[in-house]
């Protein structure tokens, strides 16, 4: 199968000191997969999704290409046929209201019906619509900018750390929604530090530290010693986990 | 030993937080506490050690004027806890003379003392509050979600250090968090905050 | 960045000192020389006494800058003081806010004419009219500052730590707040510079044997219909070169606290 979108030798680089954030980090996503990034903070993923859509601080420069469909990607893929889902609510314009926010970005007839339906689907009331970010809770400002990534025609979701410390009830709930949004045709690239939700998640896992790829593996080699992965690394992200060996570093 | 006996705390127009909360932890014993977000766990945590004063209740270690809290919490969020624009260096010494011991014993490398807080990763920056904790000598620590927001090896790392030291120094630690395969791990037993709370 | 900073503030300096040299004795009435327009021997031109007006321009300004410097260092410190005294209760803090909503809700110039006006103007009477009226937008940053940094887990922390209330103060708050009160400081400046010259120029300010540019403007009201222009140009614009030099400064100085220079500080070390 052909890749929906390839990250071709992106590396992101400091302008004064010329330290390398993120090294040739090379990676792919088949149509309607759920890729998981792992990997410590500061290790790099959010500079990925923001390289992807541009979103660097002016310090930062990035080099390597992005494909989207096999070719080079513009200006106007990053919104229509890709969309970021940040860390925060603080994404949501503060002085809209909801359901405007997610019709702005239905390209269908009916954007309001369509809307209505999206809440419904999501569980959210329908007097939703009709709140200012403010008035959501967490929960429901993370349910409403998945339902802006439903809402839109676009193909690849780029969600960074959608569950930051949530409980266990709350996580189960937000990957219910990811997958829900796998179902309707979606390729998701889900980055978290979070190696629990990306492994419960993802079709594959992409393992970075220190702004390199060390390792894409399937989900399902995430299993008893680990044997089946590869990179040191990864092993040890592994056996670290509270379940399995609960080794650090040494 | 820290006993916590009937603790109340309500927040103003939204009622009870949580009520007659009663607990005990023993020194060098690892508790677990785990619960819902927002049922108040975290508020506990500030009322236990002194940021906020319950309504009822009492908690048999109180704060001496100009002491250090005997009772001292660790947050989630490293880089919240410090001060952005001191030097890691000053940040440490808030708690007093710098320990050279809890920086070896953490592995808190000595050229991070020069640095400022937004130039080490939350995990070194967690380690540094915890060195700030362990320096005032504390007789129990609250733990809230402090690994949370880490990946897995520098969880298991931190933890490897706090489980020896609760053990030789004797420290009591209350661990709060959601992760029950980390608390299972950890903890000598594990409470719900659902159950103590009896609303 | 460095070149924003420099320039303005040493072509200010310069004027400004360049005044301070100005004897008043050098202003010399020589009816001879009497409402001569621009010259090189006098570059302002002279008023209807002789006088040179590039020196009284100097002199104003000088008067200007000195009124000023003191009332945006007395406004800040007000500003300061009340929003510490926000600081310790929800009740002195509803005081403040009140007040704060109060100062701003009255329109400006009129507060200023009507303070002055009650002490008698002058010198003094400028500077409490306009220390009165300048302090509600400083006391209103630095307000939001203090709740902010008292919320803060790391200040919350530092109790716990054992440290006390002044040793918060030095160690934490003002070092927070100095920024702040830094660029308040050169906000209001500028501001208290022109509403000084407006009261003047309207004779609610300074009186009129002062050198102040307000003085120098309204004078020149009567011969400007006879086609003296000078007398009324050059002061005015020498004004607004210095708000103007001023005002690029406060502007850069801002951006220049303001900006994340953490990247630099790791690279440098």
């Amino acid at each position: 199968m052909k890749p929906i979108l390839t990250i071709d030798q992106l590396s992101i680089v400091h302008r004064v000191s010329e330290q390398r954030l993120l090294n040739q980090v090379t990676l792919s996503l088949q149509p309607g997969e759920v890729l998981g990034l792992v990997g410590a903070s500061g290790s790099g993923k959010s500079l990925l999704a923001q390289g992807i859509f541009h979103l660097l601080p002016t310090n930062l420069y990035r080099t390597g290409e992005i494909y989207y469909n096999k070719r080079p990607i513009t200006t106007h893929d990053r919104g229509t046929n890709l969309v970021y889902i940040p860390q925060s609510v603080e994404a949501l314009d503060p002085l809209m209201k909801v359901g405007k926010q997610i019709v702005e970005v239905i390209r269908e007839m009916n954007p309001e019906q369509k809307m209505l339906e999206l809440l419904q689907r999501l569980g959210l009331q329908k007097e939703m619509a009709s709140k200012y970010p403010f008035q959501l809770s967490g929960g429901e400002a993370r349910r409403v900018l998945v339902a802006i990534a439903f809402a839109t025609q676009a193909e690849v979701v780029i969600a960074d750390e959608p569950t930051p410390g949530l409980d266990e009830a709350t996580k189960r709930e937000v990957i219910t929604l990811f997958q829900e949004l796998q179902q309707s045709g979606k390729t998701i690239l889900f980055i978290t530090h979070d190696f629990d939700v990306g492994l419960q998640l993802a079709d594959r896992i992409a393992v970075m530290n220190q702004g390199e790829i060390v390792e894409v593996a399937d989900q399902t080699s995430f299993s008893g010693d680990g044997d089946q992965l590869q990179h040191p690394y990864t092993k040890k992200l592994w056996q670290a986990l509270p379940q399995n060996d609960f080794t650090g570093s040494s | 030993m820290l006993t916590i006996s009937n603790l109340t705390y309500h927040i103003a127009n939204k009622g009870y937080l949580f009520q007659n909360v009663t607990l005990s932890v023993q020194p060098g014993e690892i508790v677990g506490l785990t619960g819902h977000s927002g049922i108040g766990k975290s508020t506990f945590a500030k009322v236990v050690a002194g940021y906020l004063t319950p309504d009822e209740g009492t908690i048999n270690r109180v704060q001496n004027k100009r002491q250090p809290h005997p009772v001292q919490l660790i947050w989630q969020h490293p880089e919240q806890a410090v001060n952005p624009k001191w030097r890691i260096k000053k940040v440490l010494e808030e708690a007093g003379p710098i320990d050279d011991e809890w920086l070896e014993r953490l592995q808190i490398h000595s050229s991070w003392l020069k640095r400022f807080p937004d130039q080490l990763s939350g995990g070194e920056l967690q380690r540094i509050c915890i060195a700030r904790c362990l320096m005032t000598r504390p007789d129990f620590i609250i733990a809230d979600e402090i690994t949370t927001m880490l990946d897995p090896i520098t969880q298991a790392d931190i933890w490897d250090v706090l489980r020896q030291i609760a053990k030789t120094e004797s420290i009591g630690i209350l661990a709060i968090s959601h992760h029950y395969e980390l608390l299972e791990r950890l903890t000598d037993r594990t409470l719900s905050f659902e159950t103590l709370s009896k609303k | 960045m460095r070149k924003q900073l420099w320039i303005p503030l040493v072509l200010f300096l310069f004027i400004y000192s360049l005044s301070i040299m100005i004897q008043e004795e050098s202003i010399t009435i020589a009816l001879t020389e009497k409402n001569e327009s621009p010259s090189w021997s006098h570059l302002f031109g002279t008023d209807w006494l002789g006088r040179d007006m590039f020196l009284r321009t100097l002199e104003g300004i000088q008067l200007s800058v000195t009124i000023g410097f003191v009332t945006a260092l007395l406004s800040t410190t007000l500003g300061f003081f009340l929003s510490f005294i926000a600081s310790i209760h929800s009740v002195l803090d509803h005081i403040v806010s009140w007040l704060i909503d109060l100062f701003l809700s009255l329109p400006h110039l009129i507060t200023l004419i009507l303070i002055s006006f009650v002490l008698g103007g002058g010198f003094r009477g400028v500077v409490i009219g306009l220390m009165l009226t300048h302090w509600p937008v400083i006391t209103r940053v630095l307000r939001a500052e203090w709740l902010q940094i008292q919320e803060m887990p790391y200040v919350q922390m530092s109790k716990q730590l054992g440290k006390g209330f002044w040793w918060r103060t030095k160690h934490h708050f003002l070092p927070h707040l100095l920024p702040q009160m830094m660029v308040g400081f050169t906000l209001i400046f500028p501001h208290a510079i022109l509403h000084e010259a407006a009261i003047t120029f309207l004779g609610f300010g300074l009186s009129a044997e002062e050198p102040a540019i307000g003085v120098i403007l309204s004078e020149s009201m009567q011969y400007l219909s006879s086609g003296m222009w000078w007398l009324a140009f050059f002061p005015g614009v020498t004004l607004l070169v210095m708000v103007v030099l001023f005002q690029w400064f406060a502007n850069t100085w801002k951006h220049y606290i303001e900006r994340d220079r953490s990247y630099e500080t790791y690279f440098n070390n």
